[in-house]
């Protein structure tokens, strides 16, 4: 995705993403990130329990736990209020 | 309710993209007529090879305006090639209705964001193309009425629809300034609410550790 994404945006994406089980890479690149703020967020998350890393096949993979469950649909019930209220766009 | 969301999101997003798409069209034919300017005023300078005042002032206003315009018409085209995408691409990761709402939000958030700046540009540029064009056809009246008996009629019809395309042009321009200024005041408004919503989220991350 690319654009200005908040740090909670960002979270999202690799969260939402990593409900099937990516790589590294593969999480990177799907969220436009470079590979040292990528890092870091991973990092992050992994940190927070969010994520669990584990090998299979020789490829590290990162899944969302459950821990993130509250996060996620806090994150998704808050942006489908704010867009939802107020006066919609239209030409 | 969520098939609503979806429906609103998908509503805006297609009167901004149509909104996008006017803008390039009033930029492209203000480019053309800026051309169309100069190449008419400067031919008989060439050929009667000296510099004729005030054609040469005129035509140096117009390329200096022209160039600005053309700026305006880039941005225009660089704006609706990354809505395009944003519009066509799918992240494939959203594995419901709620999860595409949200990420639709997510990605028209991070678009006004990156393009904010560059869209008071389009709307300064089409407030000034429209103003400059409601005024040449105001001026044009008194020379279309000037002509309405002396000239033939295909130069009158000539003169009408010059005056015409430089209203429609003129309100088009002054239209999708107002219409660029309502958009950024619907995303400020909720920018201004992400701001509260992160403050939540971020609550939420210091006490999950």
């Amino acid at each position: 995705m690319k654009g200005k994404r908040t740090l909670y945006e960002i979270y999202w994406e690799i969260l939402t993403f990593c409900r099937t089980p990516r790589t590294f890479t593969s999480i990177i690149q799907r969220c436009s990130l470079n590979s040292d703020i990528g890092q870091e967020h991973i990092g992050f998350l992994l940190g927070k329990g969010f994520l669990s890393r584990y090998e299979d096949d020789g490829a590290n993979l990162h899944r969302t736990t459950d821990k993130a469950k509250p996060f996620l649909d806090s994150f998704r019930e808050m942006y489908l209020e704010l867009y939802n209220r107020g006066p919609e766009f239209k030409l | 309710m969520i098939n609503e969301t979806l429906n609103r999101l998908s509503r805006e997003m297609r009167s901004f993209n149509s909104l996008i798409v006017m803008n390039l069209v009033g930029a492209g034919l203000a480019v053309a007529m800026g051309m169309a300017f100069v190449v008419r005023n400067v031919h008989p300078m060439i050929a009667a090879r000296t510099i004729i005042w005030p054609e040469a002032a005129m035509v140096a206003l117009v390329v200096a305006v022209g160039v600005l315009i053309f700026r305006w018409f880039l941005t225009g085209a660089e704006m609706m090639d990354e809505y395009q995408d944003l519009r066509e691409k799918n992240f494939g990761y959203n594995d419901g209705a709620e999860e595409s709402a949200t990420e639709l939000i997510v990605k028209n958030m991070a678009f006004y964001r990156g393009h904010r700046k560059s869209m008071n540009g389009l709307i300064l540029g089409s407030l000034v193309t429209g103003a400059y064009f409601l005024l040449s056809a105001t001026g044009q009246v008194r020379y279309i009425l000037s002509v309405l008996g002396s000239r033939t009629p295909f130069e009158v019809a000539f003169s009408l629809v010059g005056f015409s395309l430089c209203l429609v042009l003129g309100v088009a321009g002054v239209y999708i300034s107002n219409m660029f200024r309502r958009y950024e005041a619907t995303w400020d408004r909720r920018l201004q609410e992400t701001a509260e919503a992160e403050k939540r989220l971020g609550e939420l991350l210091e006490g999950s550790s």
